[in-house]
Formats: C-alpha cells, structure tokens, sequence
C-alpha cells in the first residue's frame, strides 16, 4: 500500500514537470541559440539546465514565475559557455578560425535571407539583441523581459528601439547590395 | 481589420513604445497582402524572419533528462568513448586475472613447489649461474678453433 502510494506521487511529479517545465525547452533552446549561436552547445546548455530543475523539482513549486527563473538561468548559463569560447578565441589568436565551427550549422540553411538577418542580430550589442529576441521572437511583456533581463523599463524601450532600427537598416544593405 | 493608423503604429514599434496588442496589429498587416508594397518590404522581411525563427525547436527528450546518463551531442559521444575505454580495461583486466596461476608457486625443486621469493630468487641464481660456467667452459674450446681459422687462412693466401 505505502508502495503504490510512493509511486503514485512520483508520477504525478513527472507529469507536472512536463507540463509546467519541460514545455518551455524549446523557447529556452532558442533563447540560448541566440546567445552561444551554436545548436550543440545550446541543446547541451538547456539539458544540463532541465536536469537541475528536475532535482530542484520540489522547490519550483515556490517560484511564482518559473518560466521566467528558467529563462534567466538558461540565459546566465549561456553566457557562461559564450565566456570559455571568449577564452578559447583568444588564446588562438585568430577569430577566423572559430567562425566557422560557430557558424556551421547555419550553412545548409535554405533561406540566405534569414541567414543574413541572424547575422545582423548576432552583430548587435548583448542587451539590444536579447531584448529584441524575448519581445519579437517570443512575445514577452515588459513585465516578464524585466525578470528576465534584470533590467529597469526604459532601459528595455530604449534598447528595443535600437534594435528594431538597427536591422531594419542591416535588411535595407542587404536588400540593396543584393545577397 | 483596420490598418488606418498602420504607419503610425510602426513608427511606435521602431521607437519601443509599442504595445503587445498593437504589435499583433502590425504582425497581421505585414502577413496580410495589403504590404506587398514596396514601402514596406524591410519591415516585411523583418516580420516574417521573426516568425520562422519562433518554429525552431529543441531535440531534448524528456528521457534524457530522467536519465542523465543519457546525453546529447558532444557530450553523448564523449560518454560513449568514455564507456568504451573503462569496457576495454575490465575486460582486459579479467582476461590477465584468468591466465594468471591460481596459487603462488614460483618454482618445483625436485617436484617440492617452492612459495617463498626469496628461495626461488636464490635457487633461481644458483641454475643461472651453473648455466653461465657451463657456457663458459664451451666457449674456451672455440679459442682453438679460431687459431685453426688463422693458420687456414695464412695458407689459403699462399
């Protein structure tokens, strides 16, 4: 009887996870894509992240928000990763080498244009193309980019904004110098 | 749907003031053909990038997470090897523990098993040492034979 109930619970823990954290793996992949601009890296970041929350299962339940703590740390741990490639390119002293290993994944990419859109977005400064990922890209409220970004309002606005001018005018050189 | 005050609304969204709801507006007029013009093809482009990147997914299986042995990518094929090399040494392992002797008998002195090192070590000195005496002893006849060579070949010159 004490087994059957035991077992009853752990199960329903699972199927709550699923439906309450699991979900979010692919909008934590994207945003850790956008961040390390590398799809291995970024499916090993949002695992090692899912595995954490999965043994801190019992303490989620506290956490109001838990799209947005998971969004954060998958962010902090995105740019951890980004910091040892930092490290890794310095010490090789040459960016071209390591341009490519980043950028492999996008080469059979069928759309050049999104290609050179992600590019552009890739180029922006940290702040601008995070802002402008949560907001375009996933449809945050200020709210919730504020958790996230642990940044104040304006500061979001005026960031997006830049953003927002920024590739439109990348898309403007693209169209007019051709692809 | 209306698109009145559409440029006024894009003008609020690329100065980060516009409102989710008013962002939706814009999303709509810029999937709609009424923006198949080419005032609007930047903004167009834009839009329609933003909504296929929304479509890339995640490979993760929640297995993988249950199971954190199991692992993607890099990280699974270093795993992989890792499993293969620690196979090997157990293997390899057993294979020398089987043809190793089952008890510590290093030597038989007349059919009597000697255990102990330090015997077999002495007993073993002995053997050599007779061998090497005997070898020498041989190889002092041979120094006759390389005086034979000696006088064959001063003959062979004449």
């Amino acid at each position: 009887m004490f087994s059957l109930q035991n077992r009853h619970t752990n199960e329903m823990g699972k199927e709550e996870f699923e439906k309450t954290v699991f979900i979010l793996k692919d909008k934590l992949f994207r945003f850790a894509r956008r961040i390390i601009n590398n799809t291995d890296d970024a499916e090993d970041v949002v695992q090692e992240l899912m595995i954490v929350l999965w043994n801190k299962r019992t303490e989620l339940k506290k956490f109001k928000n838990i799209e947005a703590y998971a969004m954060r740390s998958v962010k902090n741990m995105s740019i951890d990763k980004l910091k040892h490639y930092k490290v890794r390119q310095d010490k090789m002293q040459d960016i071209k080498d390591i341009n490519p290993q980043i950028y492999n994944d996008l080469s059979n990419e069928k759309n050049e244009m999104s290609k050179l859109i992600r590019t552009a977005i890739e180029g922006l400064p940290e702040k601008q193309k995070l802002v402008m990922h949560l907001r375009d890209i996933e449809g945050y409220s200020f709210e919730e980019m504020e958790t996230v970004l642990e940044m104040n309002i304006v500061a979001l606005r005026v960031n997006l904004s830049r953003a927002r001018k920024q590739v439109k005018e990348q898309i403007l050189k693209i169209v007019n110098y051709g692809l | 749907m209306d698109y009145k005050n559409i440029d006024g609304l894009i003008e609020k969204y690329f100065n980060g003031e516009s409102s989710r709801e008013e962002e939706k507006l814009i999303n709509n007029f810029f999937q709609s053909e009424l923006s198949n013009s080419e005032k609007y093809r930047q903004e167009k482009i834009m839009f329609s990038f933003f909504a296929s990147e929304k479509e890339l997914k995640s490979e993760l299986i929640i297995e993988n997470v249950m199971q954190p042995g199991k692992k993607s990518g890099k990280s699974r094929r270093m795993y992989f090897y890792a499993m293969a090399a620690s196979i090997a040494l157990l293997i390899s392992f057993f294979f020398l523990q089987e043809n190793r002797p089952q008890e510590q008998v290093l030597m038989y002195i007349n059919g009597q098993p000697v255990e102990n090192q330090e015997i077999a070590m002495a007993e073993a000195q002995k053997a050599l040492l007779l061998i090497s005496k005997n070898l020498n002893e041989g190889t002092e006849n041979l120094d006759y034979l390389t005086e034979f060579g000696k006088a064959e070949a001063i003959l062979s010159n004449e």
